[in-house]
């Protein structure tokens, strides 16, 4: 972008041209007036010659009349004047001959001779004075005057001719004069006036220039694409705003290309790449702009922006565009992943609706869907079963057609509800199917459009005859249960009926906490809620009669010693002995309960701190007992609640104790594998075992295998254990070989 | 007014003969030179609200049943605690149930202690022993 400079041998041309010009006019000027006054001169001269000659002839004149006064007169002085007076207008003609010559030879030669001839009767008459000689003499004057005559006409001609000559002249060199003046004026306002108009054109050539280079910075300047010059040593020369705002480097930031090439790509790998394509596009002799290719160019402000370059040859360097590309590929990544999840979407929907049609094949819930005409849209197998047709059939038909009159008015009216109240509502029905009569709660609902708009009624049957069955078995079982709690307690009074005559105040303890144990038990077989509320009566209540039962025993033991005999005694040892069982069997029966109704919270535990816990409570015992203990836990975790893991802990490492007491030495290992979901834990032991028969027998509550007499017991600890297992997420089981010892297993969620 | 602690009662609420009987036996073995005072219910218990603010001395220790006829033992801590002249008593809850929103909610009721009675009649006699060791001679009760 430099300045355009005009010619600086323009100005100095010109004045040399109007140097010359004048030096040419003035030299004309000079010549012409030169020439001019010469002729002036000449005719000056010529006129002071005719005019000496004029001068002469009256002194020839004078002097021969001198000399004819002197004849007459006889006067020599006279004559002597006159002879000098003609000697000196000869003399005079004779010098002015010389002059003449050139003009008329003839002439000339003729006055010299008449001159010479003169002089001769001068002389002659001067030796001999006569009047014949005066005569002669007189002649011969008469034709030197003739002669002087002719002389003067001719000189006089002569001036006429010079003057004429002069005159011409003097016109010739005016009009020379003024041509040439004129010529040189024209040749000055031309030249004047072709400066001008080049100086004029040189101008307008420079506002031309200066206009089109300001709006070519203008364009640079504020074009909306990032642009770079380069200059061929490699210096970056100017970048426009728009590159500023682009990448954020400043001129000051990028003297050059290294240091952009550093900047923008900082990745060496990459940036190599990039030079040498810079180096292939600088070798392309192709021309207009080359296009260079996408790149992805490190910001100053830490983002990558990617940009199309295409680049320009210049004059001066190389002009890179940077087209900012970024929104656009951006645009396209979002555009390809939003196609990518509405195509996932569109096959989870597709997954998700094959999944629904499967269930509905696969379930036993019939399954079916009508129209607000009451027309079958949908009916799946289960269904069609319980219509007696095959679903196909029953597409596009209505219960009118498949179903007695009766059922088919009383299923129209139950949607009629449905669709009247907008809501779902089960009601349970007992309907004549092939395999007999069968219960079905069926769940009727409203179908809506993706709009809303009511469309038509679903309905869901589901067969619970089994379920009913089920139901009463259970509180069958539940009666029997409380029916053995019962017989328990019997036991224990029939057993302290047999003591001794001297509990009777033990008795009418025992009639009033029978009374209230029938009034519990009752209420107790009601619900089976009602068992919550019986074990927490038990709590308070069933341990205030024991603990009558045990606190008069001792009394009576301490206080009435003398008065029992040996057996006596041993009948309150064994009132005593029952009265604990008793009390550990209420223990176990509400750790149950709590068991069941308290709120278990699975939190992450390092299984190996739970157990260390457990085992440090019973480290008497197992030291006493001698016990291998074979911990191999490390650092396996699992989810579960402390507390209740610890409580299942103690019951097993107990049971496990208890039934391997007459090994020696009892062995216990403990076992941690972690899968992938759940974490097992495993107990084993060197024990008695069990037939597995049995296995799961054991965990159901007062189920025992071995006599109470043999290892003591109530019965519960393994349920404790498979209730506690079953509220924390898990579940427990066992396998043993009789003799050879048993392993519990705990599974507990990760 | 002040009393002398050597002097002032244990008010002991408990319905069941059984264990009060055994209880006031426990204390008779122990030698407690306090008088023991009964309410065999919750509102017995209660009366002796007015009676305290009359002037009549109180007691070292309530040993509080849960399980009471006409108000229950939850109920008559309540208003205790509501009572300007007895919300500063120690209240210990001596019952059978170990249940733990018993103890939760007595607790919640700002019960002192909460000990469960023991079916065996030696631990029960331990406790009746740590009761009156602690309450009576170690605890500096309120004036």
């Amino acid at each position: 972008m430099t300045a355009p400079t005009a010619s600086s041998s323009e100005p100095g041309l010109f004045s040399r041209r109007v140097l010359i010009a004048g030096l040419l006019a003035l030299v004309v000027v000079g010549l012409l007036g030169t020439l001019y006054l010469a002729q002036r001169d000449q005719i000056a001269r010529s006129g002071a010659l005719l005019e000496d000659m004029r001068q002469a002839q009256n002194e020839l004149n004078k002097g021969f009349l001198r000399l004819l006064q002197a004849d007459a007169l006889g006067a020599d002085h006279e004559a002597q004047a006159g002879l000098a007076l003609i000697d000196q207008a000869v003399t005079t003609y004779e010098r002015h001959l010389r002059q003449l010559q050139g003009q008329d030879a003839a002439s000339a030669e003729a006055f010299q001779a008449g001159a010479r001839a003169f002089r001769e009767r001068l002389a002659a008459w001067r030796l001999a004075p006569s009047t014949h000689a005066l005569i002669e003499l007189r002649i011969t004057f008469s034709q030197l005057e003739r002669q002087a005559q002719a002389l003067d006409s001719l000189a006089h001609r002569q001036r006429v001719a010079l003057q004429a000559r002069g005159n011409r002249l003097f016109l010739v060199s005016l009009a020379g004069s003024i041509l040439a003046l004129v010529w040189i004026v024209t040749l000055l306002v031309r030249a004047v006036l072709r400066e001008r108009r080049a100086l004029e054109a040189l101008t307008e050539q420079y506002r031309l220039r200066e206009a089109s280079e300001a709006l070519f910075r203008q364009l640079f300047e504020e074009a909306p694409v990032a642009l770079g010059l380069a200059e061929p040593d490699g210096r970056l020369g100017t970048q426009n705003a728009r590159f500023v705002e682009l990448f954020g480097y400043t001129p000051e930031d990028i003297p050059d290309l290294e240091a952009w090439w550093r900047l923008a790509y900082p990745d060496p790998e990459y940036r190599r790449a990039i030079q040498e394509r810079w180096q292939t596009n600088l070798a392309t002799q192709a021309p207009g702009p080359i296009d260079a290719g996408e790149y992805s160019i490190h910001c100053k402000h830490g983002e990558t922006r990617i940009v199309r370059v295409r680049t320009m040859r210049l004059s001066n360097g190389l002009l890179s565009a940077f087209i900012d590309q970024t929104e656009i590929r951006r645009a396209e990544q979002a555009a390809r992943e939003a196609m990518q999840a509405a195509q996932r979407s569109f096959e989870e929907r597709g997954r998700a609706l094959d999944m629904l049609a499967a269930i509905a094949e696969a379930t036993q819930d019939a399954i079916f869907a009508k129209d607000l005409d009451g027309r079958y849209l949908l009916c799946n197998r289960a269904a069609g079963r319980l219509l007696g047709h095959p679903p196909e059939a029953v597409l596009g038909q209505d219960d009118r057609t498949l179903l007695p009159a009766a059922e088919a008015a009383a299923t129209q009216a139950a949607e009629q509800a449905v669709l009247e109240h907008g809501q779902n509502r089960s009601d349970e029905l007992r309907m004549l199917t092939p395999d007999g009569p069968r219960d079905y709660l069926v769940t009727r609902g409203p179908l809506h459009d993706a709009e809303g708009a009511l469309t038509g009624v679903f309905a869901i049957a589901r067969d619970i005859s089994d379920l009913k069955a089920a139901e009463q078995s259970r509180s069958a079982i539940q009666a029997a249960r409380v029916a053995q709690q019962q017989r328990a307690r019997l036991a224990l009074l029939n057993q302290m009926q047999d003591t001794n005559a001297a509990l009777a105040s033990v008795r009418a303890l025992n009639a009033s906490l029978e009374a209230r144990v029938a009034e519990r038990t009752a209420a107790l077989a009601a619900a089976n809620k009602e068992l919550e509320t019986f074990t927490y009566s038990v709590s308070h209540d069933l341990k205030a009669p024991l603990r009558g039962i045990d606190g008069y025993s001792q009394l009576l033991l301490e206080d009435h010693r003398e008065q029992l005999d040996e057996e006596g005694r041993l009948f309150l040892d064994r009132v005593r002995e029952g009265v604990t069982r008793m009390s550990q069997l209420i223990e176990d029966l509400l750790a149950y309960s709590r068991m069941e109704r308290r709120d278990l919270y699975g939190v992450p535990l390092v299984l190996a701190h739970v157990v260390a816990r457990v085992l440090d409570e019973r480290r008497d015992e197992l030291a006493a007992r001698g016990v291998e203990l074979d911990n191999r836990l490390g650092s396996e975790t699992a989810l579960a609640d402390p507390d209740g893991l610890a409580m299942v802990l103690r019951n097993l490492i107990d049971n496990a104790l208890k039934f391997s007491r007459d090994r020696q030495p009892p062995r216990l290992e403990i076992v941690a594998t972690e899968g992938p979901e759940s974490t097992i834990l495993s107990i084993k032991d060197n024990g008695i075992g069990f037939d597995m028969q049995f296995r799961d027998r054991i965990f159901e509550i007062f189920q025992r295998l071995q006599r109470a007499e043999d290892y003591p017991g109530t019965g519960v600890g393994l349920a404790i254990v498979r209730k506690a297992m079953q509220r924390m997420g898990g579940r427990v089981w066992a396998d043993s070989t009789p003799g050879q010892g048993a392993t519990f297993f705990l599974e507990l969620p990760r | 007014m002040i009393h002398d602690p050597n002097t002032r009662p244990i008010l002991l609420v408990e319905d069941n003969p059984v264990d009060l009987d055994l209880t006031l036996r426990a204390f008779a073995r122990r030698k407690l030179a306090n008088p023991l005072l009964v309410a065999r219910d919750g509102q017995e218990a209660l009366d002796w609200l007015p009676r305290w603010a009359a002037g009549e001395p109180l007691p070292l220790v309530v040993l509080l049943d849960l399980k009471l006829p006409k108000v229950d033992g939850l109920e008559v801590l309540r208003r205790f605690r509501a009572d300007p002249v007895a919300q500063g008593l120690p209240v210990v809850v001596l019952t059978s149930s170990n249940e733990d929103r018993d103890i939760q909610t007595a607790y919640q009721h700002h019960a002192n202690s909460y000990i469960v009675k023991p079916v065996n009649f030696d631990k029960f006699m331990d406790v009746a022993a740590q009761i009156e060791l602690y309450w009576c001679l170690i605890n500096q009760p309120p004036l």
